[in-house]
């Protein structure tokens, strides 16, 4: 029942499922996770990437300001992964999971 | 005998043709008839009460309807469940709620844990105005946990609840609280 986050710059929608929670917060009413509506998708490195819809989007709290941490992707795609000084670059297939960390991408698949 | 009003607690009533499983039991400090007496879970057990009863619940005089089931607690001798004969006016920490005549009510030890509403009703959670529905389904409209402490119920009229991200919610969300906390919206 609950429709939309805005989380930095943009706007989500929020999926409404009886059986998963749209919205989870924490004891510091700190939002943790929101369930993804349709037509979500996230930007890293100049290439979009949708959030599969029904799935979780994890949210951590960086100096007071909440950013995504996690999502699942909506569609295959190839990402620059992150790993101390290496960069490999991942394909993923739809579904797999992606974690971002200080604005890229530290696990994929 | 019975209650005869809404007021005053039930001290006894007895057994008038003593079955099998008919027996008096003492609950919240009333000693009431119980037919069809059984076990229902760890420590709790059911039957249909005998008459009327008026018992006391942290201080609250709870009117149960006679020929309906209650579920007690028989090592606390508490109320567990039982179906109100009449609208409960009902103090929560957050404002009063009225509880609905002919509804099932739950109790955790002396609190209220769960209960229909009969009307929609306005409550004060951490100084936020929620508007709780009175959904007339047949379930709980309204829950709190065993200190008291609101654990859900559902929206009537939208919201904005401010978190560090600030989050729309439409009539109808699901409000699901841990520790007196908003946890989740469903």
């Amino acid at each position: 029942m609950a429709s939309e986050a805005t989380i930095g710059t943009k706007t989500y929608q929020v999926g409404n499922d009886e059986n998963k929670p749209s919205y989870r917060l924490n004891s510091k009413n700190e939002l943790t996770a929101f369930l993804s509506g349709l037509n979500n998708s996230f930007d890293i490195e100049g290439q979009s990437v949708t959030i599969e819809a029904n799935s979780r989007v994890n949210i951590t709290t960086v100096d007071g300001k909440a950013v995504i941490e996690k999502i699942f992707a909506g569609n295959d795609a190839t990402l620059n992964v992150y790993k101390g000084s290496k960069v490999k670059e991942v394909t993923i297939k739809k579904g797999k999971k992606i974690v971002f960390e200080n604005g890229k991408v530290v696990k994929a698949g | 005998m019975g209650a005869t009003d809404l007021t005053t607690k039930t001290v006894e009533f007895k057994c008038i043709e003593k079955n099998d499983k008919d027996t008096v039991v003492a609950i919240n400090g009333s000693n009431v008839c119980l037919n069809g007496f059984k076990t229902s879970g760890s420590g709790a057990y059911t039957g249909m009460i005998a008459a009327d009863c008026n018992f006391e619940i942290g201080g609250v005089i709870v009117p149960i309807k006679g020929g309906t089931a209650v579920r007690y607690n028989k090592v606390r001798k508490t109320l567990m469940e039982g179906v109100l004969r009449a609208d409960l006016i009902y103090n929560t920490p957050y404002g009063e709620i009225i509880l609905k005549s002919g509804s099932t009510v739950s109790f955790g030890g002396d609190k209220l844990t769960s209960g229909q509403l009969l009307n929609d009703v306005t409550l004060n959670v951490d100084g936020k105005e929620i508007q709780c529905k009175a959904m007339n389904n047949g379930e709980a409209d309204i829950r709190f946990d065993n200190q008291g402490k609101i654990a859900g119920c559902t929206l009537a009229k939208g919201l904005t609840w401010a978190a560090n991200v600030s989050l729309s919610l439409n009539e109808g969300s699901r409000l699901v609280f841990e520790n007196g906390k908003l946890e989740q919206l469903i």
